[in-house]
């Protein structure tokens, strides 16, 4: 089966892909300076409703929400996606290997992850923006540690489980070393449930992005976030309610389509779903 | 009037038909056993019987208890029926129960949900429920919480809880099949008793026959989700009539071994004085926690060909012991030795030429293959403890090689393990122990989660194994017909020590310690059950 068959045939998926794409393309677009002419202040146009010449309406310095939106894509989910394949990278490599070794490695890591739930994130970049200077960049670490005792203990977790069942015990009289069995064996057997976390963390990081550019400490203006958006309309709300709905619903729609994504990835990888 | 009578029940499960036809009756204060393979549709007939399928179900027929129609009633009409009308006790008694409540309450609120009472009333009602199941309240606290109860203690609980409000139906799905054999024995003998004082039917699921026959007035044999046959116990048992009740009967009586060897040769496994303890629960919050001796001294060997069965009940520590042989435990005293060279726990890598000559088979055919792997690679994988990785082509080989052995075709290698049954999931295990032809293999407990059609072919297959390949077997098991059909010699394990020790032959027809004598008059047998209900002094 070819693979628009499979999306006419699957409504969900089709859309939920037609939204990455979109998301994907105005991440590229907006990297190319394709939206610059709608970011351009134009005082007579401030806060214009929704129109035929502007879609969205505009913001309070008469930038088109449309380009805004589009543009926000790239820092938005750019940040979310760093900073979740931060946690993936790191977490699950830790979370496994305290499963395996156990002992005082175990104890470590565990203790290493409850040190990092404790520091809140946005003290971690508020650190980072002292010493490095304000930027993304700051965002996508403060949250990208945030994420690593996340996946670490999903990992450990399903891994300590695993790790009772026989077929580990049978690898192990296959002569299966530590590591050899914590990648070969018990990292398959993880993917489901480390693929729904990271659909979680990345609707989590998007919004918490959003508050770490509100307090000045992600995206610098006038670079624009999903975030910041939203956060700018607050006070705005009630004379210009389309600057809450489009950032609002972009956020949504990508969060959905990212978990309808990674779900239909989970049932891919799972040979008893027969995907 | 028939108590129960069921007419042309027929269900099906996503588009699927599961049950078709089917008609019984159960009267009053008689047990009707229900027996078939695993996928008969025996659970399915009691949860379409109380209603407890998922709403997705399609039930269709007539379901009549004292003359009312159940399959017609609202579901708030239903929810009374159950526990007033029908009394159900399901098969693993640790979940049935609820953790964190003590075992008097338990019975008091199944009391004070259905009827209105007062509290100090249901209480009452509770503590005699509890006497009635053989909890004495004197002896055995209803302030106790399940987990300070044994598997046969909670299984009471558990019938507690279904006879609490004295219902005229009792449905019990597989109650002994998670107890041990004493204690099977007398839950059963339990169950019985209830229905003859308190005149209360009986619907007994089971896939023992054994035990079916001690018990049971009449039995119901199903397969595919249709009846087989139907009718008074001991003549549908003693004469079969039918080839498919015959062919139940037959894997249920497994044959003794064929010709028990007895084995001259140099001892292959050797275990010296093995202990291993394990730290306890502490008791309250400063206490300290006390160690327990799983495994106390033990010493066994185990000959070239030769097959020896390890016997024991839940928690004597056998299964303990098997993973310190095969050293995937760390013993805390002893030492195992394996063809005259010490085998060290750990990592198998720097004895890997020790490591070929031993390899097992575990007791779960669902949780012993990798469910993400292709069965060549599961079969594949002790392939690793070559000096040299094979080729792919002789991969390919000794993974097919090592099917056929077990009766399996070259298909096999590129499938799923979801896409086996249960029996063929153990074949496939028992293929990846010998895909590097080890010269012994320990299976712990290889048939305990098969039915009996299933653990006929898969024992028959582990004899023609060991003739064929002068393959020794340490079997660890709780089945005394299991160690009767296939090992030369026997030891006995109790409370992490063994008791008793000999040919199989002789330790079954003579046992010594009082603790084997106990195991081998609770082990039912069909032939014994039916002989002592032909003389009329089987039900109790």
């Amino acid at each position: 089966m070819s693979a628009a068959a499979a999306l006419r045939r699957d409504l969900g998926l089709g859309l939920a892909a037609a939204v990455g794409l979109a998301v994907l393309l105005a991440a590229i677009a907006s990297s190319a300076g394709a939206f610059d002419a709608g970011l351009a202040l134009d005082i007579d146009a401030r806060l214009a409703a929704p129109s035929w010449l502007h879609w969205f309406g505009t913001d309070a310095l008469g930038r088109d929400v449309l380009a805004l939106v589009a543009a926000g894509a790239r820092v938005s989910v750019g940040v979310a996606l760093a900073a979740v394949a931060t946690g993936l990278v790191i977490g699950v490599p830790l979370g496994l290997g305290a499963a395996v070794l156990g002992g005082v490695a175990d104890e470590l890591a565990s203790r290493f992850g409850d040190l990092v739930f404790a520091v809140p994130s946005l003290l971690l970049a508020v650190l980072l923006a002292a010493t490095l200077g304000p930027g993304p960049g700051d965002a996508v670490v403060a949250l990208g540690v945030f994420n690593i005792p996340v996946f670490a203990r999903v990992a450990r977790g399903q891994a300590r489980v695993l790790l009772g069942r026989d077929f580990v015990l049978a690898a192990r009289l296959a002569g299966k070393g530590r590591l050899s069995l914590a990648f070969a064996h018990l990292l398959p057997n993880l993917s489901g449930g480390l693929i729904v976390q990271a659909t979680i963390q990345l609707a989590l990081a998007i919004s918490a992005e959003a508050g770490l550019s509100y307090v000045g400490l992600g995206a610098q203006p006038p670079a624009p976030s999903w975030g910041r958006m939203l956060s700018e309309a607050q006070t705005l709300a009630a004379q210009a309610p389309w600057l809450v709905w489009f950032p609002g619903a972009a956020l949504c729609l990508t969060v959905l389509a990212f978990s309808v994504l990674g779900e239909r990835l989970r049932d891919h990888l799972d040979p008893r779903a027969g995907g | 009037m028939a108590l129960l009578e069921v007419r042309g029940l027929a269900v099906s499960l996503g588009g699927r038909s599961r049950l078709e036809d089917l008609a019984f009756s159960v009267a009053d204060g008689e047990i009707l056993g229900v027996a078939g393979a695993s996928g008969s549709g025996k659970s399915l007939t009691a949860l379409a019987l109380s209603r407890l399928l998922p709403a997705s179900a399609r039930t269709s027929g007539s379901v009549r208890l004292d003359g009312r129609e159940l399959l017609e009633l609202s579901e708030a009409a239903m929810c009374e029926v159950r526990g007033r009308g029908i009394g159900i006790v399901f098969q693993e008694p640790a979940t049935a129960l609820n953790p964190l409540l003590a075992i008097g309450t338990q019975v008091e609120e199944t009391v004070r949900v259905h009827l209105k009472v007062s509290r100090a009333e249901a209480r009452a009602r509770a503590l005699a429920t509890l006497g009635r199941v053989g909890l004495d309240p004197a002896r055995i606290p209803p302030e106790r919480y399940p987990h300070e109860l044994s598997g046969g203690q909670r299984q009471r609980v558990a019938l507690a809880l279904a006879v609490a409000l004295a219902p005229r139906l009792l449905i019990a799905d597989e109650p002994t099949t998670a107890l041990d054999v004493t204690t099977q024995a007398q839950i059963v003998e339990l169950i019985a008793s209830l229905a003859a004082r308190e005149h209360m039917g009986v619907m007994l699921i089971s896939h023992d026959l054994a035990m079916l026959a001690g018990v049971a007035d009449r039995l119901l044999v199903l397969r595919d989700g249709a009846r087989v046959a139907d009718g008074a116990t001991t003549s549908l048992l003693g004469r079969p009539p039918d080839p498919y009740t015959a062919a139940l009967v037959r894997a249920f009586e497994l044959p003794a071994a064929a010709a028990p060897r007895r084995v001259a040769g140099e001892v292959l496994l050797e275990a010296r004085g093995i202990v291993r303890e394990y730290v306890t629960p502490r008791r309250g919050f400063f206490g300290r926690a006390p160690m327990k001796r799983a495994v106390d001294a033990v010493s066994l060997s185990v000959r070239g060909g030769e097959r020896v069965a390890l016997v024991g009940e839940s928690g004597s520590g056998k299964s303990t012991l098997a993973r310190t042989l095969l050293g995937l435990d760390r013993a805390d005293a002893g030492e195992v030795w394996l063809a005259g060279e010490r085998l060290l726990a750990g990592g198998a890598r720097p004895q890997r030429a020790l490591r070929r000559l031993m390899q097992a088979v575990f007791q779960d055919p669902y949780g012993s293959l990798n469910p993400r792997y292709r069965i060549e690679r599961i079969v594949a994988e002790p392939l690793g403890l070559l000096e040299r990785a094979p080729g792919r082509a002789e991969r390919a080989a000794r993974v097919a090689a090592a099917l056929a052995a077990v009766g399996l075709g070259a298909a096999a290698a590129g499938r799923y393990p979801h896409e086996f049954s249960g029996g063929e999931r153990q074949r496939i295990a028992i293929a990846r122990a010998l895909v590097l032809e080890p010269r012994i293999v320990i299976l712990d407990e290889p048939t305990a989660a098969l039915d009996a059609a299933l653990r006929a072919q898969v024992l028959a297959l582990l004899g023609e194994l060991s003739a064929a390949r002068g393959l020794a077997y340490l079997i660890v098991s709780h089945d005394l017909g299991v160690v009767r059909a296939v090992a030369d010699r026997m030891l006995v394990m109790q409370a992490g020590r063994i008791v008793e020790e000999g040919a199989t032959a002789e330790v079954l027809s003579a046992p010594r310690h009082p603790y084997t004598q106990a195991l081998v008059a609770a082990t039912p047998s069909l032939d014994r059950a039916l002989a002592a209900r032909r003389s009329g002094n089987g039900h109790p």
